[in-house]
């Protein structure tokens, strides 16, 4: 059963939304009731504190863990009441620090991602070796094809995983922090990589970042969790306030428009100036406060900076 | 860069190596494939080298095994007599006394040395090996109770030790059985049975009486004595069934070892596969340990060495095979002309060939397993 | 028999992924957590270590009345063979049986702390295989027939077994690790006892002596047998309990050990040389006695947590306990005679063992 891709807007199979979930590990209840639906097409981003539930929701969704409660659909029929290998055709995970068997290559490793499409008697045709071919080209791991993997460097091995994600060829890609312990160079690659694939193929794509500002660039939607709840959610603008960075995070914060891409950039206030404000010292405005892309005040906070959507 | 398209039908017809396809051998793969049929396979080439030279290595060693004895029969009449062209002593000394042991030397090698090499896959852990759950220690009870207590014959032994297998790992199934089975559980419970039954061994090696106790010795340290065509069927129709639906199996093995969450996420079931697998992997070293006693250092030791002659890319559940069949007639080779005319038990041997190997390349090896 | 599974892998199905676990914390798990309840944890172990010291003094093969035995420490008679019984027969076997169940516990503790495994066992060094190829050697060769020759002959063994295993486990890149310290010994054990089996079936009378030692027995074991491992037991009880300390900086890894100051070859060392001894002088006093040194650990875990400081004392008392309990039931049970404590320890301590492990999810490390 080859997945074909479909131009977009005619995808398949893309359609994800929890209802009423409820997820618990052993005795340890982490959310409860909760509903959210994954927009087509687009990027979803999951923030949240430490221990928010981000993760569990995404296992939720990607039928790796059993739900105590509610259910996950997927075009409308219970994921897990699909047969795994079709699930696996349509949506595809890469969980956090994933492992990788010991020697192996990249181009065999990335090959493993054709496993939901092989079947016993049909175990390399010409698909699996397109597909492939293809996912190390998007993923510029071409040259690497047969090192080790082991031998690589965290932002290389990254972008190996996300091969291995890609060759499943899936319209669905679940992505658990993908970018921890990259640097900020490789992290803007990944997720350049991640936007390149909604652009240009329009899969619809579900992350959890733990970097607000990157979330907020990169995010179509935004999801904000605290406790197992989903506290807020919508397009960054309208989500990311100081309002809720205070709730959600506990986090004393400016929100500003960032000078690049004009979405939400959040400033964390440190304690010194925190205590310095407090004791009304005079105080140099800090050069950030003043906005570049100041589209509407709010009038009741004079700091606050409500920011247009992402261009 | 656009990802949308599949890639042109015309060009993959073409025949012969297309710059594609040339650029993949470079890792070492080839792939096979009919399309008539629709059967597409990848193969190692390294593997099917390795797997093709032990294997030669091991018909070599038989056929040598099969000339020499208290009647030495040259290699011409050996051939001759495997077709039954030979003269009736000839005929009567190759197939009736010594095929046979052969043959069970390279069965029951190679159904320990994938025993071994699917329990080191599934545990992620070059130390495990098939008496990790404890079925050894049942069916070595078993077997010593049938020398020490009923003093029955080679046949009820192995019949003895088989159904003290079988009884064994559903004892530790059943108590490790709670809402689900884990495998940390499954092993600790293995390990109190299996202390439990060497036990019951001991206790019955220290009451028999001398000769029993010697008997039962002689199998406790593994040994191909007096094997017969009896032993030879059982252990074959094991393997006609265990060997195919291990490779069935070796594509999931393959997709488990990337983890289970991105296993599960490529559709694997991971509890299924892994049972099916550990139930193989049991089944086969049940089968060899009824048939030739508890010879488990070839389980350890030949995926360790068909790993590094394999250059570790693959599962190379095959060469680990071929390498444990090889181990072993060639340790049964030394067991019974050694020493002539004195016979060993073989179990001596394969540690005497397994173990100054595996510290060789314990010595020389870079990467060893996991953690370190 | 090495038996080992991935440490840190646990297969339940909705196994929580917390963060990523590059260290663990050293937090009390146990069943008794405050500081108090595990200081009178041991307290009353070690009473019921007392009160089972006397029973394995006042119950044995014969029947004696406790009058009698009391008669023996408070009015000794040195021609009432009772009172003789009792003191030179059952009360140096009791100390040679706190000795090495003691020994056997910590020796077991150690190891799994040094090797991060919980599926560890002392016998990864090679220590029985060699204590019994020598043994063997000594029947066969050296026509030694005597408990104190095997005593002897044992250390010696197993000295020499693993101190081969160290160094082959040290060959090649990367030193002595847990890894290749433990296929090392696999691959050492296996030699040896295809060694010492090869001799057994080829002389009946070798076999015919070794099988009772090899059993693993507490039985004759005199005063004579007290001097002779007494040294060993002492320095090997001392370097183990020191080490206790080192090996819970040792289980956050190795990296986070050397930036808290720890020198990680040193402590490895010194542990392993802790094991060798403990191990080494248990299989030359009592013989091969399994499975007190792989499961103890983990009981003495899941009453205490994984602190170092604590499993290592509850070590050394529940080891005695199960030792002495098995020798006075093996004592008891087959009057006249006896059943040796090798093979009763497996009967009562497994199946405790086994309920453990269905109750509670043990602690891995």
């Amino acid at each position: 059963m080859d997945h074909h891709q479909d131009p977009r807007g005619e995808r398949r199979g893309s359609d994800l939304r929890a209802d009423g979930l409820s997820l618990a590990y052993d005795d340890r209840v982490i959310s409860e009731g909760l509903s959210l639906r994954i927009p087509d097409g687009r990027i979803t981003v999951i923030v949240g504190a430490n221990a928010c539930g981000k993760s569990t929701l995404l296992r939720g969704l990607a039928r790796l863990l059993r739900p105590r409660a509610g259910s996950v659909l997927l075009d409308g029929s219970d994921i897990h009441r699909l047969p795994t290998k079709e699930v696996a055709t349509r949506l595809g995970i890469l969980p956090q620090q994933p492992i990788a068997p010991e020697g192996i290559t990249v181009s065999d490793l990335v090959a493993r991602g054709r496993n939901p499409h092989q079947r016993f008697f049909r175990q390399w045709s010409d698909a699996d070796e397109d597909a492939v071919e293809r996912a190390l080209c998007a993923t510029r791991t071409d040259d690497l094809a047969d090192r080790c993997v082991d031998e690589l460097s965290g932002g290389q091995r990254q972008r190996v995983w996300i091969a291995l994600a890609l060759a499943q060829d899936t319209p669905l890609m679940l992505l658990d922090e993908p970018t921890t312990f990259l640097d900020l160079a490789h992290q803007i690659e990944v997720l350049d990589l991640l936007a390149e694939l909604n652009d240009c193929d329009g899969r619809t794509i579900v992350l959890v970042l733990h970097d607000l500002n990157l979330a907020c660039r990169y995010a179509d939607h935004l999801v904000a969790m605290k406790d197992g709840q989903i506290v807020a959610e919508g397009a960054p603008g309208s989500v990311v306030t100081r309002d809720l960075l205070a709730a959600v995070f506990g986090l004393d914060a400016e929100v500003v428009a960032d000078p690049v891409t004009g979405t939400p950039l959040v400033v964390p206030i440190p304690a010194r100036a925190r205590r310095r404000r407090h004791a009304a010292e005079p105080v140099d405005e800090p050069a950030v406060h003043a906005p570049l892309v100041d589209v509407g005040t709010s009038a009741s906070n004079g700091h606050a900076r409500s920011l247009g959507e992402r261009a | 860069m656009s990802l949308g398209t599949q890639a042109r039908p015309a060009e993959t017809e073409a025949v012969g190596t297309s710059s594609r396809r040339a650029r993949r051998d470079g890792n070492g793969l080839v792939v096979v494939r009919s399309r008539r049929l629709g059967v597409s396979t990848r193969v190692h080439r390294r593997s099917v080298v390795v797997s093709l030279a032990l294997a030669a290595a091991t018909f070599a060693v038989l056929c040598w095994s099969l000339a020499v004895g208290d009647f030495p029969i040259p290699i011409g009449d050996v051939l001759a007599a495997l077709v039954g062209a030979g003269s009736d002593d000839a005929d009567f000394i190759v197939r009736t006394l010594r095929l046979p042991r052969g043959l069970t030397a390279v069965l029951v090698g190679a159904a320990f040395g994938l025993s071994g090499a699917i329990f080191q896959r599934i545990a992620r852990n070059p130390l495990a090996s098939p008496d990790i759950i404890g079925i050894n220690a049942g069916a070595a009870a078993a077997a010593v109770f049938v020398i020490v207590v009923v003093s029955g014959t080679s046949a009820q032994v192995t019949a003895g030790a088989l159904a003290g297998a079988t009884a064994t790992a559903l004892a530790i199934y059943l108590l490790a059985y709670r809402k689900g089975v884990t495998g940390y559980r499954l092993v600790l419970v293995g390990i109190g049975v299996t202390a439990m039954l060497s036990s019951v061994t001991s206790f019955l090696l220290t009451r028999a009486q001398i000769y029993d106790a010697q008997r039962a010795t002689i199998w406790l340290t593994g040994s191909l004595n007096g094997r017969s065509w009896d032993h030879v069927r059982p252990v074959t129709a094991a393997l006609l069934v265990l060997v195919p639906v291990s490779v069935a199996l070796a594509r999931h093995l393959r997709v488990l070892e990337v983890g289970d969450d991105t296993a599960r996420g490529l559709g694997v079931r991971i509890e299924r596969s892994r049972g099916a697998l550990l139930l193989v992997g049991v089944a086969l070293a049940a089968v060899s340990t009824a048939s030739a006693g508890p010879i488990a250092f070839v389980a350890l030791v030949a995926p360790q060495i068909a790993r590094r002659l394999t250059g570790g890319r693959t599962l190379a559940l095959v060469p680990a095979a071929l390498c444990g069949a090889l181990l072993l007639v060639s340790a049964d080779l030394l067991a019974r002309r050694l020493f002539a005319p004195s016979e060993l038990p073989v179990g001596v041997f394969t540690a005497i060939l397994g173990a100054p190997y595996l510290l060789y390349l314990l010595a020389r090896a870079n990467r060893i397993g996991s953690g370190g | 028999m090495a038996v080992t599974l991935e440490p840190r892998t646990d297969d339940d199905t909705l196994s929580p992924r917390a963060a990523p676990q590059r260290t663990r914390a050293v937090v009390g798990r146990g069943v008794l957590s405050s500081g108090w309840a595990k200081g009178g944890g041991v307290g009353v172990a070690v009473g019921v270590l007392v009160v089972v010291a006397f029973a394995s003094v006042a119950y044995g093969s014969k029947t004696i009345d406790l009058g009698t035995v009391v008669d023996a420490f408070v009015a000794y008679d040195g021609t009432n063979n009772d009172h003789l019984i009792i003191r030179s027969l059952r009360v140096p076997r009791t100390l040679v049986g706190l000795g090495v169940g003691a020994a056997l516990g910590l020796a077991g503790a150690v190891m799994q702390g040094v090797t991060r495994n919980p599926l560890a066992d002392p016998g990864i060094f090679g220590v029985e295989a060699g204590a019994a190829l020598a043994v063997v050697v000594g029947i066969y060769v050296f026509g030694v027939g005597s408990l104190t020759g095997y005593v002897w002959f044992a250390f010696a063994g197993a000295g020499v077994a693993s101190v081969v295993v160290y160094g082959l486990g040290s060959l090649g890149r990367g030193g002595a690790t847990p890894v290749k310290l433990a296929l090392a010994g696999a691959a050492m054990a296996a030699l040896l006892s295809s060694l010492t089996s090869a001799v057994l079936i080829i002389d009946i009378a070798t076999l015919d002596q070794f099988r009772f030692w090899a059993v693993g027995s507490l039985a004759g074991r005199d005063g004579q047998v007290v001097r002779q491992v007494a040294p060993f037991l002492t320095v090997g009880v001392l370097l183990a309990l020191a080490s206790g300390r080192g090996l819970n900086t040792l289980a956050l890894g190795d990296d986070v050990a050397r930036s808290l100051g720890q020198r990680v070859h040193l402590a490895r060392a010194t542990s392993g040389l802790a094991v060798i001894v403990c191990s080494g002088a248990a299989v030359a006093a009592a013989g091969p006695v399994g499975f007190i040194g792989l499961t103890i650990p983990h009981v003495a875990r899941a009453i205490s947590g994984p602190d170092y400081r604590w499993v290592l004392p509850w070590s050394i008392v529940l080891g005695p306990i199960l030792l002495l309990g098995a020798d006075i039931v093996g004592r008891v049970v087959a009057r006249p005679g006896e059943l040796q404590v090798g093979i009763v320890t497996a009967f009562i301590g497994a199946p405790f063992f086994i309920a453990l492990v269905r109750r509670r999810k043990l602690a891995e490390l």
